[in-house]
């Protein structure tokens, strides 16, 4: 009798902890990390290494955002790397009007003036870029709800276009110059905080507004977790399943933009593979794979732990092509523990 | 009556899928217009030779998406599989011998070990899928960044330089006039297509492909044929990287970037369902052929690397989407 309920007691407190930890792992995991690394080097409290930390941070983390949003209707976008690079060189030609009259001869892409010369009014510039990921994401997201193909294959598609779009109409060459207001958005600082730290936070306070407290997040969540149950209580999925694509494209390309100050250039082969950094801080953040299930602040310590990760191993000294190992690894362990977890604690 | 035998007939020509042989025979007369000296046997030889590779990793594709499965991480696989095979030929490289060959063990043996090895990670691959219950693209999606970061961590990032004749042999030789990699290409194809067709492997294949559930319920284990065909896909994949190595005389960790879509293109093209349970590795060698003329008209036509990406991107989703609404009709 007492061993019964000793062990009743036990089961109680194994599903508290299990519980605990899939509730709260995530910031033991964060917390881990920070010790590792102050342990690591004395230099990680530095207020130079903290913004390089963030700075870098930001850029996954904006396409984290977009990503989270997709993967909570239960798709995926993989194009979000090659959107990065064509917003980027789509908006330094803008940028350098006087180039197009030299397009015939594709080598003065390359060799533009220093000199800006805008196509449009400056703000409209960079609204056209954010429209044309919008575009891009929606297309993706149309195709893969209207014809019924799973979005994986849709944006890896679009992944291959985008890019090889970018590549040959510079020829692969980057275009060089931006103005100072653009390399703010990089390199600026506003109260000590990186500007891109602060768009970030600003981003992922909409976003969490838009998922949380309103109408349109809980159909989001709604769509994911069951669209049939979702459609026939009145919501049209076709709107929460496309709509988190042309968040996903907005957000790339604002990055693109971002990327274009910091590099002071437009480069068509940036970022590459950065959807998978992406998607890898979305899984880790515990956000299912499956739809439905997840949140925007788990994201966000997600691309701090991704981030930290990479952190440690440069301050181990390991080359890129192990880093690049662990990141597969990463993937699929986050992938394993949520599941198992997620099967725990609704045993 | 005569209505419905001409809707009969309609359904049949319509079940033979004709377009692809139709965009087969285009796509030929397209390039022997660009190129006069295509249809000589010389470059048909060639042509077969260079298809091969991708025939390959196009096999153990349709296997996986046979199975209502996807595998991402065939190239890197084969890019892995041909670094260690290279190096294994080059074992003195860690004692400063770049040079000369030494072999670790006999080439045969090396074969064997990198074969195993391709077909463990494509074991992995399976084990993982079935047992963690994790989506085939993610897991596989993280076993083509694993595999690509071995490729390049265990080179040093270096191509390794030379091969043995053995394993050239394998890439470039002939028999006669048609190359090896042809023969082993298509004795690949007939045992293939005998196993998915004549036998009870097959069929259940097919089976736990089409419907899991119906396939558990009548006694067949889907985990277990799951496990199997990310294996094959492994097996083929570090086949392909032998191959490759012995073409190119060397390892090179940088071979076949983005050669996973243009085998999930081929496997589509073919007409193998992405819901699984529907094709054959037969109608695969098709895609694989309308793939390799498709970017040898391009690279004909003088187009660079980039444009080409661009337009095999849209190459593979014209396929997915035709291949959907074609499905979709016949429902």
């Amino acid at each position: 009798m007492g061993s019964l309920l000793y062990n009743q007691y036990e089961g109680y407190m194994r599903e508290k902890f299990v519980h605990l930890l899939s509730d709260y792992g995530l910031y033991l995991v964060l917390l881990i990390l920070v010790v590792i690394s102050a342990l690591l080097s004395p230099l990680f409290f530095s207020y130079r290494n903290i913004s390089n930390l963030l700075t870098q941070s930001s850029f996954t983390g904006l396409l984290a955002l977009g990503m989270t949003f997709v993967i909570l209707t239960g798709g995926i976008d993989l194009s979000v790397g090659s959107i990065v690079g064509f917003a980027s060189i789509l908006y330094a030609t803008l940028l350098h009007g006087s180039i197009f009259t030299f397009m015939p001869e594709t080598i003065f892409i390359y060799k533009a003036a220093p000199e800006l010369t805008p196509v449009f009014p400056l703000a409209v510039n960079f609204l056209f870029v954010l429209f044309i990921g919008a575009v891009v994401g929606s297309i993706s997201g149309s195709i893969s709800y209207k014809i019924g193909i799973h979005s994986f294959i849709v944006t890896l598609s679009i992944m291959i276009f985008i890019r090889g779009l970018a590549i040959s109409y510079t020829h692969g060459q980057p275009l060089f110059g931006v103005p100072d207001y653009v390399s703010f958005l990089a390199y600026g600082t506003l109260f000590y905080i990186p500007m891109p730290a602060i768009i970030w936070i600003f981003a992922s306070a909409i976003s969490i507004i838009l998922l949380k407290y309103m109408r349109f997040g809980r159909r989001i969540y709604a769509v994911g977790g069951d669209e049939e149950a979702a459609r026939l209580s009145g919501i049209n999925p076709a709107i929460y399943r496309i709509s988190p694509f042309l968040f996903s494209g907005v957000f790339a390309s604002l990055v693109g933009i971002m990327m274009c100050g910091r590099m002071a250039c437009g480069d068509p082969k940036i970022a590459q593979g950065w959807e998978l950094d992406a998607i890898a801080a979305v899984v880790i953040g515990g956000t299912s794979l499956f739809g439905g299930k997840g949140s925007i602040g788990g994201t966000i310590v997600g691309v701090l732990i991704m981030g930290l990760i990479i952190n440690i191993m440069n301050l181990l000294e390991i080359s890129t092509y192990p880093q690049q190992m662990v990141k597969g690894v990463i993937i699929v362990t986050a992938l394993a523990l949520q599941n198992i977890l997620a099967k725990r604690s609704y045993a | 009556m005569k209505k419905e035998s001409v809707q009969l007939l309609k359904q049949r020509v319509a079940g033979l899928n004709l377009g692809r042989y139709l965009a087969l025979v285009l796509l030929i007369g397209i390039a022997s217009f660009l190129a006069p000296g295509f249809l000589t046997l010389r470059n048909v030889m060639n042509l077969l030779r260079s298809f091969s590779f991708l025939g390959f990793i196009s096999i153990g594709m349709t296997f996986v998406i046979l199975s209502a499965g996807l595998d991402l991480s065939v190239a890197s696989l084969l890019a892995f599989s041909g670094v260690i095979v290279a190096l294994m030929q080059h074992w003195g490289i860690y004692l400063g011998h770049i040079d000369q060959l030494s072999f670790i063990y006999p080439i045969p043996f090396i074969f064997i070990t990198v074969l195993v090895i391709g077909s463990l990670m494509g074991f992995v691959n399976g084990l993982i899928i079935t047992k963690l219950k994790i989506a085939d693209f993610a897991v596989t999606l993280g076993m083509m960044v694993f595999a690509r970061g071995m490729a390049y961590a265990i080179s040093g990032g270096r191509t390794i330089f030379g091969v043995s004749a053995a394993n050239q042999f394998m890439g470039r030789g002939m028999i006669g006039r048609i190359p090896f990699v042809a023969f082993l290409l298509l004795f690949s194809i007939v045992v293939c297509s005998i196993v998915l067709r004549y036998t009870v492997f097959g069929k259940n294949l097919y089976a736990s492909g089409e419907n899991p559930e119906a396939a558990r319920l009548s006694g067949i284990n889907p985990a277990l044929y799951k496990i199997t065909v990310y294996t094959i896909s492994g097996f083929f994949a570090a086949l392909a990287g032998i191959c490759m190595a012995g073409r190119l005389d060397l390892g090179e960790p940088r071979v076949a970037q983005g050669w996973e879509l243009d085998a999930i293109a081929a496997v589509v093209i073919g007409g193998t369902s992405f819901a699984g349970g529907q094709g054959s590795v037969v109608k695969t060698i098709v895609g694989v052929v309308i793939i390799g003329l498709i970017r040898n008209i391009l690279s004909l036509l003088g187009i660079l690397p980039a444009p080409q990406q661009m337009i095999m991107g849209l190459v593979l989703l014209s396929a997915v989407i035709l291949q959907s609404l074609g499905s979709r009709k016949r429902d």
